[in-house]
């Protein structure tokens, strides 16, 4: 199988992918996101669909060069040159990965939020997903239930 | 019922470009039958665990271990492919050595091999960092290289390490490999080359990060009071443990540590009846820099705070208080991926025999050594206790 | 009254500058002082969530239409990574894409108008369009890359519809790409341009007054797309207005010509500036032609900066990196 994310499994991943639905454990309430099939906390298996803001901080990045990168991205590599990866605590709880758009000078700390970006295409078909851009403390969109 | 390790072979880790995975594992196995200290009857295995990834294209995926063991004229016996990433060699040397303490076999062969330098640079890359989380991490365009930078990121913040106690990890195992024979890159650095290597993940360079190698190991693993019938001087297996932990770093409660190696640590330690006090040589997981630092964390032989100045007065170098990695580490030994796992085992029976073909390479009068084998960015990991056998 | 409750745009933070464009091309573009070049991960759709993101969520949407002539397919339906980014097409989403030429947007706005009115539920119109790498030269010198979005509803806080008028006609060989090509084509005769859309801007803009017993000085602004400045003032002066009516609407010098999203764009810029009760006549045109004109009173919540603050915080490049992010080296 290696690295490579089908289209199916793409697709079943859209909601958290373009939409940041996380769940939240029915026992706990720990926000888990990416999804996964237990709590991260309590390991409880009853999860409810939850909207995530998106909004976050940033806790360690680094600067991936055409050196480092999967050939995945080398497109990308291509026309932008090297991306930051950041890992991102969202306000909800949980903790996600992700690139850095618009950042030259990532710092730790500093604040984030979600934007949709394009990851790569394969199969001629693009996948889409959250990427991290600073936060300008812009007015927000609500966090849903 | 005790268990031991009578022999052990591995091939030169690095490349072998007329030889692919058989010839590998059938040299690996020739080495072992050269040993000059061992007596070894190859139709007296019963069982045999073959540790791979089975990287890239071109070769057998279905059917790996019978397939080997075919190919080298080993009996056909019960052969069982192990995979765990990068700790899949680890894991089958823990396979056979469980295989023996259960009673049922009395001699199985642990092996590992990986020919990874037959693809091209950019289907390496595809498969390095397969053993990651392919759906999150990977698509956020990050390889180990990465997740490892995003650890080294956060420490260097944190001052709990400098760029330059990275750069000495490379430095010091280097300098081991520069010694040995079996390594893949024999070049000394010094710190300001590390530094100065092309970025590949910033805060991580070329240097920091192992190299993609070809090469197998084995070893031969008997119940102890047989031991004897292979080799006057065999090496007790102490203590084992494995653990497991979540593939992405997102999903760790700290995502500076590597839970999986110290739980696994703990139960080797417990089992064995030793600290890391009683240590006297140590082979870690040191796919990057930064890995072996943690890993100093994680086994209890420094803190996290402490490690980098340890590393400055020489603590681990060979004829420091514990070297760690005098095989050159995956850092600069190579990174078989199959084959690293067993390959430190291979490592540790020459230290605790006395083996080691270099006296500056030998650490004197070793009596027991851990080897710490990890998957992924510590998804799974295994750790193995030797303790050399009372005269 | 039906009309617009929220608006927001997005622009690629990359931007090519006319100091940069002489530098290297020996002259600058006319009228253009700088435009937003994408990023590699940049297309209409992101451009589209980007814009749509920046209102206020409301989850409550009935329906959405979608308008670009560069969307990553030329077939499938491609609404839906927008709906999911907003997190809307659970109960009942009505949509519609509208792709074929500039006149995409004010298509689409239309088409919501009508939505909200008949359904009584919240729309939105997002337009979005990214400079395409294939294409001649000349043309993709002008070509920049942004998006906008528009909440329409019944209640329209920000400008309240009046009335609509819509001209279609049959102007061959402007501005367009044939089935299997990518590239645009134009048969690049001038006065035959400027006729063309001349005629489909008065088309439209005529029957409108006329209906409204109005004339172009009733009008604080005239909106058109983001044309040249030259094509632009033939434009407003065919129909009667004046260039001061039409110049403070038109985001063309930092934007560059944004295709579907142009004419919409500036409307954003002309609720960005308008008072209270001033009336807005936005007209969409489509080279081929067809155009859309629809009027509006502005409500008390315009004015609220929205182009200027996404314009804001741009990040210059070099030619070299302007070719090499739009794949052409």
């Amino acid at each position: 199988m290696g690295a490579h994310v089908s289209v199916p499994m793409y697709r079943r991943t859209l909601a958290a992918r373009v939409g940041l639905e996380g769940r939240r454990c029915d026992r706990c309430s720990a926000v888990s996101f990416p999804p996964r099939g237990a709590c991260g906390q309590c390991r409880g298996r009853s999860l409810t669909p939850v909207r995530l803001s998106g909004v976050g901080t940033l806790q360690a990045w680094t600067y991936i060069t055409a050196a480092g990168a999967p050939p995945e991205f080398a497109a990308q590599v291509r026309r932008d040159g090297g991306y930051h990866v950041g890992l991102v605590a969202l306000q909800e709880g949980p903790r996600v990965a992700g690139q850095l758009v618009d950042v030259s000078d990532p710092e730790i700390g500093q604040p984030v939020r979600a934007v949709v970006r394009r990851l790569y295409e394969e199969e001629g078909v693009v996948r889409y997903g959250f990427k991290f851009a600073p936060h300008m403390g812009e007015q927000l969109p609500a966090e849903g239930v | 019922m005790g268990v031991a390790v009578v022999a052990a072979g591995q091939t030169r880790f690095g490349d072998h470009p007329t030889s692919g995975v058989k010839e590998l594992f059938g040299a690996a196995v020739d080495d072992l039958l050269a040993d000059a200290g061992t007596a070894v009857d190859l139709d007296r295995i019963d069982a045999a665990f073959v540790g791979s990834l089975s990287c890239g294209q071109g070769m057998q995926l279905g059917n790996f271990a019978p397939a080997l063991l075919d190919d080298a004229g080993l009996p056909p016996v019960s052969a069982l492919h192990v995979e765990n990433a990068c700790a899949s060699g680890g894991f089958a040397v823990q396979q056979a050595v469980q295989a023996v303490a259960s009673g049922q076999y009395r001699c199985v062969l642990a092996a590992g091999v990986e020919k990874m330098r037959d693809v091209s640079g950019d289907k390496g890359r595809y498969w390095l960092g397969i053993s990651g989380d392919t759906e999150y991490e990977r698509l956020a365009g990050l390889t180990f290289a990465g997740v490892f930078a995003l650890i080294a990121s956060r420490l260097l913040h944190d001052g709990a390490v400098t760029r330059e106690d990275l750069a000495r990890v490379s430095v010091k195992n280097h300098r081991h490999a520069a010694l040995n024979p079996k390594a893949h890159l024999r070049r000394r650095l010094t710190v300001e080359d590390v530094l100065a290597a092309p970025v590949v993940a910033a805060p991580l360079g070329a240097f920091d990060c192992c190299p993609t190698s070809d090469g197998a190991a084995c070893v031969l693993v008997t119940d102890s009071s047989i031991a004897a019938e292979f080799t006057d001087r065999p090496v007790e297996v102490a203590g084992w443990g494995s653990a497991s932990d979540s593939l992405a770093l997102h999903s760790r409660a700290d995502f500076t540590r590597l839970d999986a190696a110290r739980r696994a640590a703990d139960a080797a330690y417990a089992m064995a009846g030793v600290g890391p006090d009683g240590l006297d040589v140590v082979e870690v997981h040191d796919c990057f820099t930064v890995a072996e630092l943690v890993a100093y964390a994680e086994l209890g032989l420094s803190s996290i705070a402490e490690a980098g100045a340890r590393l400055r007065a020489g603590e681990f170098d060979l004829g420091g208080r514990l070297p760690v990695n005098t095989s050159g580490g995956l850092k600069a030994k190579g990174h078989p991926i199959g084959a690293t796992g067993v390959g430190q085992i291979a490592e540790l029976f020459g230290q605790l025999r006395g083996d080691i073909a270099q006296p500056e390479r030998q650490v004197p009068g070793a009596e027991v050594g851990l080897a710490y084998n990890m998957g992924g960015s510590g998804a799974s990991a295994v750790v193995t206790i030797l303790r050399r056998a009372a005269d | 009254m039906v009309g617009l409750a929220a608006y927001g745009c997005y622009f690629p933070a990359a931007r090519l500058t006319a100091a940069e464009t002489e530098r290297v091309w020996g002259s600058p573009i006319a009228d253009l002082d700088s435009k937003p070049v994408a990023a590699a991960d940049e297309d209409a759709l992101t451009l589209a969530a980007a814009a749509a993101a920046t209102i206020d969520g409301d989850a409550a949407l009935g329906s959405m239409s979608l308008a670009s002539t560069t969307l990553p397919y030329r077939r499938r339906v491609q609404i839906g990574v927008l709906a999911r980014a907003l997190r809307s097409g659970g109960d009942s989403l009505f949509t519609t894409e509208h792709t074929t030429s500039a006149r995409a947007g004010t298509e689409a706005l239309a088409v919501q108008l009508l939505a909200v009115r008949a359904s009584g539920r919240s729309g939105m119109v997002v337009a979005a369009d990214v400079a395409s790498p294939t294409g001649d030269a000349h043309r993709a010198a002008v070509l920049g890359a942004g998006a906008v979005a528009l909440l329409v509803a019944e209640d329209g806080a920000v400008a309240t519809f009046e009335a609509s008028a819509h001209h279609v006609a049959e102007d061959p060989g402007l501005d367009f790409v044939p089935a299997g090509e990518s590239a645009l084509q134009d048969v690049q005769v001038s006065g035959y341009t400027q006729e063309a859309l001349g005629a489909a801007v008065r088309g439209a803009v005529e029957p409108l007054l006329h209906r409204l017993g109005r004339t172009p000085s009733d009008y604080r602004f005239l909106v058109l797309g983001t044309m040249p400045g030259r094509l632009l003032d033939a434009a407003a002066r065919g129909c009667g207005f004046t260039r001061e009516q039409s110049r403070p609407v038109w985001a063309f010098p930092s934007t560059g010509d944004l295709g579907a999203a142009g004419a919409l764009t500036n409307l954003a810029l002309a609720l960005d500036t308008a008072e209270p009760g001033d009336r807005i006549l936005l007209v969409g045109y489509g080279a081929g032609s067809g155009a859309d004109a629809l009027s509006f009173t502005a409500g008390e919540s315009a004015g609220r900066g929205a182009v200027a603050r996404a314009l804001a915080g741009g990040r210059p490049v070099d030619a070299l990196t302007y070719l090499r992010m739009t794949g052409r080296i």
